[in-house]
């Protein structure tokens, strides 16, 4: 099973990841480079689907980075290192969410991306009806997900996306394991319902 | 093996769609739903609406991250480098020195002056009790004045009695 073999692996990773973290306290500035290298890409890519708009998210994201930085000296590994890092992004969507910095509404799939090209949607060479077709559909899941109540949002985004149990979903959302199960039981329903079409 | 919806344990078919389940539970929930057509229903469902969520990828990082999250932490570094040199720099200007001192001087004035106040504050005691001697002063004085009137009063009878004699 996919899912359990990564969750055995994690264990082992998270240990290693606090250990790099009580370097970088040491002064060990090339183990926080190790840590940006292995969580950048994760820690972006939740921000992303949670505030839709891919240069906001690297803006959070670096803002994420840097309060760990900051925090080095203070660091105690009393919880998971990838639990904080994802708290510390959580409340950065949240507050950018509350702030209603929002308002712009969601990245065109037009739009283009940093490099000045245009975004490339997966799948090899489809037709214009075929991208067409999946462009409004990824719009539509885009938008189901955004409908979501932020915390139910999160919860979905670290569970479908970032493939994280419900321990450490309820470490990050600081609610217990239960409260995630029915959060994520009332998310899923609601996709179902907004989704049910494109079964 | 129980009806995970009848038995309130929907969840258990949401980790059966995500593939958290063991290989012995996984099997077993499979059997169940093959013969309990609501299970059935809300797996094919949930499972629908994982596929629709994985058309959703992520976008590239871009490729000068890195660069521009070191820039901040050596920006927020240099600040803090200049701030302690001004404070460190404090200490070696005499200029610096001799105004701490005309500060403290100025501290220590303002304090006394303050607490000169402070004392004034305790006189509304006094003040009452010179009132009080005031007052006492005044109905005194009242007293003389009106001895004087009843003298007069008294005079002017005594001569009315003599003229009536």
């Amino acid at each position: 099973m996919d899912r359990v073999n990564k969750d055995m692996t994690a264990v082992v990773a998270l240990e290693r990841d606090a250990e790099l973290m009580l370097r970088v306290r040491e002064g060990d500035d090339a183990s926080f480079g190790i840590l940006l290298e292995k969580h950048r890409g994760p820690v972006v890519n939740f921000l992303y689907r949670m505030v839709q708009n891919q240069a906001v998210a690297e803006e959070l994201g670096q803002e994420a980075f840097l309060r760990v930085y900051r925090s080095r000296a203070s660091y105690e590994p009393t919880a998971k290192f990838t639990t904080w890092l994802f708290r510390i992004a959580n409340h950065l969507a949240l507050n950018w969410i509350r702030d209603g910095k929002n308002e712009r509404g969601q990245e065109s799939l037009d739009a283009p991306t940093g490099d000045g090209q245009m975004r490339q949607v997966a799948g090899r060479e489809p037709t214009t009806e075929q991208r067409m077709i999946r462009e409004a559909r990824l719009s539509e899941v885009r938008r189901a997900i955004e409908l979501l109540p932020v915390k139910q949002r999160s919860a979905v985004v670290m569970h479908k996306y970032e493939e994280m149990d419900y321990s450490q979903i309820a470490g990050v959302l600081e609610c217990s394991e239960s409260a995630v199960k029915s959060l994520l039981f009332r998310a899923y329903e609601a996709l179902r319902l907004r989704l049910a079409h494109m079964a | 093996m129980n009806c995970p919806i009848q038995n309130n344990n929907s969840e258990i078919l949401l980790d059966y769609c995500s593939r958290g389940l063991s290989l012995e539970s996984t099997k077993l929930i499979e059997a169940h739903i093959e013969s309990c057509p609501e299970c059935k229903a809300v797996t094919a469902s949930q499972k629908a609406v994982w596929d629709a969520l994985d058309l959703w990828e992520a976008e590239p990082v871009s490729a000068d991250f890195d660069r521009r999250l070191y820039e901040r932490i050596e920006r927020r570094a240099g600040l803090w480098a200049r701030l302690s040199g001004f404070v460190s720099g404090i200490h070696l200007r005499p200029v610096f020195t001799l105004g701490a001192a005309c500060a403290t001087v100025i501290l220590a004035m303002l304090l006394s002056v303050r607490s000169m106040n402070f004392s004034n504050q305790s006189e509304p005691v006094i003040r009452i009790e010179t009132s009080e001697i005031e007052q006492a002063e005044r109905a005194l004085d009242d007293m003389d004045m009106l001895n004087k009137l009843g003298v007069v009063a008294m005079s002017s009878d005594s001569k009315q009695k003599g003229k009536t004699l």
